[in-house]
């Protein structure tokens, strides 16, 4: 198993493909501390106002803060609106 | 764009209450279901926007995660027709709204003429009315290369014409020739310069022709005073032919104007008392729509028309005007002797700046004032310096030949 990740580990680095796209890693970004767009993420495991606990490919992403709105969500990406105080990944 | 598109095909907001509002979001998500504006005022409870179209095809999230939904308001296009099914007569307005549109921006509104500077714009739209161009002419029945080669050959002081359509605007650009002044001709056509007023001559430069007074000499009406006839001698000094031109010179003669002025001392002055009226009118053609009366003997009326337009030249037979209405005080006064000779002087002075303005030099003023009981009267000469010379035809000679 190890032996297989690290060839495509090499492959991917060989040809020069996005990690984001190889991995489905999630890709958070972050502009001040009011607005968050996620991408590549498989579902959503929680939502209040305060907590959003969002479920990716390698794992959980949680994001805390007050007043916490979802302005735009589909299959493809979702932009997170409020005041975020912290945003933590769990394997 | 985007709220407008929206609008277009009507959105719904929606409360989702149950235990498994998270999975009703994921399940919204695996079928493609765009939500906006998500909120989340309660635990268990979900605020959010869709379409129309995504929120009928909500019925097996529903019934899979058993949420329950209301619909909180609705937006757009298609529920302001459901409301408005009743208000048939807003419908057809718009129709007809629309139909107007099409049908009055396929036609002119607005004939523009630039560039043209001896033909006044009046008379190039009498020529296109003419024509058949008219506002509200429909734009496909004009032709723009047709059209000005017409202007051009009724007007061939043109030499240059565009026309063409901006929108509802017809647009005539023109470009005129300068009409050379007839000089040409009249240099070209021999004649002798005669004394149209009676005088001493002061100055004579003679540019063509054969001087025939000199400073100081008196000339009459009528009289020669230059010849448009050269005589060519030979070296015998002996005349060999004659040679015709167009005599010019600048002539200048001296000579006296009577002057006589009377008038009474006593006169009736008039003079605003400031009561004012004013009333407004509207014009249809001949036809008077008026709010007051048109004619008050003792006031002095002046009034104001302005001609109701739609575009640039599109006149309308529709005018408006206001009526103004002041109150005239008449009072008959004496002038002192002072006030009449200041007077008489004034009018003097006028019938001078006059006289200069038709090119006359002042070169002495003769006028006596005088004031008797009742008048005052100004008599006497002033001597002027004007320009003479009118063109008579040359009397031709045969050519002596030696």
């Amino acid at each position: 198993m190890k032996k297989n990740s690290r060839y495509k580990e090499k492959l991917v680095t060989s040809l020069e493909i996005p990690e984001d796209l190889a991995y489905r890693d999630a890709i958070v970004t972050i502009t001040g501390k009011h607005l968050a767009v996620i991408e590549n993420y498989r579902g959503i495991l929680r939502y209040t106002s305060d907590e959003i606990i969002i479920l990716t490919f390698r794992g959980r992403l949680t994001i805390c803060g007050k007043h916490l709105e979802i302005p735009y969500f589909s299959s493809e990406e979702m932009q997170i609106r409020g005041c975020i105080s912290r945003i933590f990944l769990e394997q | 764009m985007e709220k407008f598109l929206k609008f277009l095909s009507g959105y719904v907001i929606l409360e989702v209450q149950g235990e498994q509002c998270e999975r009703f979001l994921n399940l919204c998500r695996a079928k493609n279901i765009s939500i906006r504006k998500l909120k989340c005022p309660n635990p268990g409870c979900l605020i959010l926007e869709m379409h129309i179209r995504d929120f009928f095809s909500l019925r097996p999230v529903r019934s899979k995660t058993g949420v329950h939904i209301r619909v909180i308001r609705k937006y757009g296009m298609p529920f302001f027709i459901v409301r408005s099914k009743k208000r048939i007569a807003f419908f057809a307005g718009i129709l007809l709204c629309a139909f107007l549109i099409l049908f009055l921006s396929g036609r002119i509104w607005n004939i523009h003429i630039e560039g043209n500077i001896q033909n006044p714009t009046p008379d190039i739209l009498g020529f296109l009315s003419e024509q058949g161009i008219v506002h509200g002419i429909s734009k496909r029945t004009i032709n723009c290369a047709d059209l000005a080669a017409s202007v051009r050959r009724q007007y061939p002081e043109i030499t240059w014409v565009s026309a063409r359509i901006e929108g509802t605007r017809l647009i005539l650009t023109i470009q005129e020739e300068e009409i050379p002044q007839d000089s040409v001709t009249e240099t070209e056509t021999p004649c002798s310069l005669a004394a149209d007023v009676e005088g001493t001559i002061v100055k004579i430069i003679t540019k063509a022709g054969t001087p025939q007074v000199l400073p100081g000499d008196i000339c009459k009406k009528g009289e020669l005073l230059v010849l448009g006839r050269l005589e060519i001698l030979n070296d015998s000094q002996e005349i060999i032919r004659y040679e015709y031109v167009h005599a010019d010179a600048d002539i200048y003669v001296e000579h006296e104007l009577p002057y006589y002025r009377e008038f009474s001392l006593s006169h009736e002055e008039e003079f605003l008392s400031g009561d004012t009226e004013h009333h407004s009118y509207i014009r249809l053609g001949n036809f008077y729509l008026d709010t007051g009366k048109t004619q008050k003997s003792g006031w002095r009326r002046t009034a104001w028309e302005k001609q109701v337009r739609l575009t640039e030249n599109f006149y309308l037979p529709i005018w408006l005007g206001n009526v103004t209405f002041e109150k005239i005080q008449k009072v008959t006064s004496v002038y002192s002797k002072e006030e009449a000779k200041s007077l008489a002087v004034k009018q003097l002075q006028q019938y001078e700046e006059k006289l200069i303005e038709q090119g006359m030099e002042i070169s002495a003023n003769h006028v006596k004032i005088e004031t008797d009981y009742d008048s005052c009267t100004a008599r006497g000469t002033l001597t002027v310096i004007e320009k003479t010379g009118i063109p008579v035809a040359v009397e031709r000679k045969e050519d002596e030949e030696t």
